[in-house]
């Protein structure tokens, strides 16, 4: 398509600039981004999965898998000991569909009747959860499990349906890339926001980007193989993936992935913290701070079992706490430790350990916050912009 | 608006001179600060589009970004527990990550999230 027959299209198209939406308009936004995360997680229809993979990529074999572990199982089974090599030609193939033809397009039919203010305003409001949450998860943990050692295990149904010979064309180096969608349903619900608000589209256009996002949330592509990964269910509390009670992310083979406050969790700590039975030692041991915040607020019993002592606090919500002749003592072997707990804005609280020596010298909430954040005391006092 | 010291999570904005020495890594459009485990990165990103870059530079081990535009510090999440979104005036900052001390270790680390 060259850029007359586009801006031709466009100017048929073209209708009054909208400004500002009423405050009904405004109460309805939440309704479009919970309409959208739901069908996020409606199972798929595969007869149509099937039909736009092969229409966007020809005379390929499509397999729809159960989950993200069983599509990984499949790419392992087909490769058969074959090295697996990502390849980015995939994503760049499906990205250039949605971006170049469909999302562009659709995307200055919005510019084009929507103040440009009112544009992005909106679209911060509707960048929900969808994209922040569930597709750098799903995204990052499709990624890591496929480049992860882990043997395949397939059913024996599945194995007997992916054909032998099928396998055996197979090169000895197998290029594989992937690619989720979920990023592209923000926009189809922008779109569906826009035209309750009286935006006009390219109808044919916009039914296609949904058809294609619909039907392929996530694709792994073995070249001439394609598998479609089924949509999950998500749990969602408080604007985060969470679930205490079971994966937060989970198949219907019972595979997923385990959530708290929207922190992810391997399963075996995700147990732990949510049996409410955490000591302060075992808190400590985790390496990162927002699962250890998580861990803290599920297991508040923690400090006080140990006889923590609370040395100083300042008025910027800093504590610190000394913790001597306690377990976490022997087990470290220092005779006193210190830790800094700080309440941030957001409500969560932190626990950080402060240098022993330091503490020693300067028992002082703010001082010890200012040492860890690398600033002098001074600096820190002065600082207004903090979250 | 001043350039002044905000702190984002783990990560801390310090305005300061850039050292003399400093090497010029990469331009970019946007600079993740602080990288998060679970996806929620700290970035900085312009409050208007312009065609200027973020500069980020190194000296010493230590992370310096120059700052060309008004810009955001953000933090990549949704839901009610997010940083909230500060302003950051031009000027050169050096990024810095907060410590804590590993007591299992016995040693200073950079903060994870």
């Amino acid at each position: 398509m060259n850029l007359t027959t586009l801006v031709g299209q466009l100017g048929e198209l073209e209708t009054d600039m909208i400004n500002s939406i009423t405050k009904e308009q405004e109460a309805k936004i939440p309704e479009y981004i919970d309409k959208w995360v739901r069908i996020a997680s409606e199972p798929l229809n595969r007869e149509m999965s099937v039909k736009m993979v092969k229409e966007l990529f020809g005379d390929v074999t499509v397999i729809i898998a159960e989950s993200i572990r069983n599509g990984v199982d499949i790419v392992k089974f087909i490769a058969g000991g074959r090295v697996l090599k990502y390849d980015s030609k995939l994503r760049s193939q499906l990205y250039s569909q949605l971006y170049s033809q469909l999302y562009s397009q659709l995307d200055s039919q919005l510019d084009s009747q929507l103040n440009s203010q009112l544009y992005s305003q909106l679209y911060s409001q509707l960048d929900s959860k969808l994209y922040s949450q569930l597709y750098s998860q799903l995204d990052s943990k499709l990624r890591s499990q496929i480049d992860s050692k882990l043997d395949s295990k397939l059913d024996s149904k599945l194995r007997s349906q992916i054909d032998s010979q099928l396998r055996s064309q197979l090169p000895k180096e197998i290029r594989y890339s992937y690619y989720t969608t979920q990023f592209w349903m923000v926009w189809l619900g922008y779109y569906d926001y826009a035209q309750m608000i009286g935006v006009k589209f390219d109808k044919e256009k916009l039914q296609k980007m949904t058809d294609i996002v619909l039907s392929i949330p996530t694709i792994i592509s073995l070249g001439k193989i394609m598998i479609v990964v089924e949509n999950p269910l998500c749990r969602w509390e408080n604007e985060n993936i969470h679930s205490d009670q079971k994966p937060a992310i989970e198949w219907k083979d019972g595979t997923g992935f385990y959530y708290l406050d929207g922190v992810n969790f391997e399963k075996e700590l995700w147990e732990k913290v949510v049996s409410h039975e955490m000591s302060l030692s075992e808190i400590m041991q985790i390496e990162i701070s927002d699962q250890r915040t998580v861990a803290l607020k599920y297991n508040p019993q923690a400090i006080i079992k140990e006889n923590a002592k609370l040395i100083h606090k300042d008025d910027r919500t800093n504590e610190l706490y000394l913790v001597e002749n306690s377990e976490i003592n022997k087990i470290t072997e220092f005779p006193k430790m210190y830790f800094l707990k700080m309440t941030c804005p957001t409500g969560r609280v932190f626990i950080e350990g402060c240098p022993p020596q330091e503490a020693e010298k300067n028992p002082h909430a703010g001082k010890m916050q200012a040492l860890l954040c690398g600033l002098h005391y001074s600096e820190y006092m002065e600082m207004t912009l903090e979250s | 608006m001043k350039p002044q010291i905000v702190r984002h999570g783990e990560a801390i904005l310090k305005p300061c001179e850039l050292p003399k020495e400093a090497i010029l890594k990469e331009e970019l459009d946007r600079v993740v600060v602080a990288h998060s485990e679970t996806g929620h990165h700290h970035v900085l990103v312009k409050d208007k589009i312009d065609l200027s870059k973020y500069k980020v530079y190194t000296h010493n081990g230590d992370t310096y970004v120059e700052v060309p535009s008004l810009s955001k510090l953000i933090h990549e999440k949704t839901g009610s527990d997010v940083h909230k979104t500060h302003t950051i005036a031009p000027s050169v900052y050096k990024i810095i990550i907060k410590n804590e001390f590993d007591y299992f270790s016995g040693a200073i680390r950079r903060v994870r999230d």
